[in-house]
């Protein structure tokens, strides 16, 4: 299944608002980054509360290591940061003749961090208002913009 | 899931992880036959079959709670559980 089918499901299937954990319990939706095999839950503080990848195969070290590249300076992401889940046809309530797995998906949930403390100020992962950029800063800072955003 | 296994007729076994003994028995599950990570999701759901395959059919959406009701309304509905009649 091409990747372009995959981020056509998640859109419509897997597109859900949800609760902004962690930070300012406001609404937080569901946005796509750069090819759009990567989303994330982002709340209108740009909080990014979890960050989904869906492919038909992928491997789980791999979407480590972008968690990794997009939250650096926050702490190790450890294997147990990183769950997985399958999708099929029954559960996604698509009319499929064959009961396919169609994707999988996998979750890094910012709140979930070992390294999590309760200190308002504590590093967390934001994503730019302007740009598919992640970017760090305290956790109760109002920045909605990365770095190169603000210049 | 238990009203689905009464009407065919098979035995329904749920485990709950806070208990030790019963989160070693699905630890063994998730681990062979399902979405395993050292955190894994709930639930997941498994069918064993008359030839006894085990088959992991389902897991919860991180997503949130209306999107794994959702998947467990379709999932009853699917032709896997057919045999049960309908449920909404």
């Amino acid at each position: 299944m091409a990747d372009e089918e995959i981020r056509g499901l998640a859109q419509s299937l897997l597109n859900v608002e949800s609760k902004c954990y962690g930070h300012c319990g406001e609404t937080a939706s569901l946005e796509f980054v750069g090819d759009g095999t990567v989303s994330c839950y982002v709340c209108p503080g740009r909080y990014v509360s979890r960050i989904i990848t869906y492919a038909k195969e992928f491997d789980p070290k791999r979407f480590r290591e972008y968690v990794r590249r997009a939250a650096p300076n926050m702490g190790e992401v450890e294997e147990g940061d990183i769950r997985v889940a399958s999708r099929y046809a029954w559960d996604l309530g698509l009319d499929r003749k064959t009961d396919e797995l169609v994707l999988r998906e996998a979750y890094w949930t910012q709140n979930y961090r070992r390294t999590k403390s309760e200190d308002p100020e504590r590093s967390a992962l934001f994503l730019c208002s302007n740009r598919d950029s992640f970017f760090v800063q305290p956790l109760n800072s109002k920045e909605k913009l990365c770095k190169s955003c603000r210049k | 899931m238990k009203k689905v296994a009464e009407e065919l007729g098979v035995p329904c076994f749920l485990y709950d992880i806070d208990d030790p003994e019963q989160e070693r028995k699905a630890d063994q599950l998730v681990r062979k036959y399902g979405d395993w990570s050292e955190d894994y999701l709930i639930p997941q759901v498994f069918v064993e079959m008359n030839d006894g395959k085990i088959h992991h059919v389902l897991t919860g959406y991180s997503e949130g709670v209306e999107l794994t009701r959702r998947a467990v309304a379709n999932l009853l509905k699917s032709p896997l559980f057919a045999r049960a009649g309908t449920h909404g």
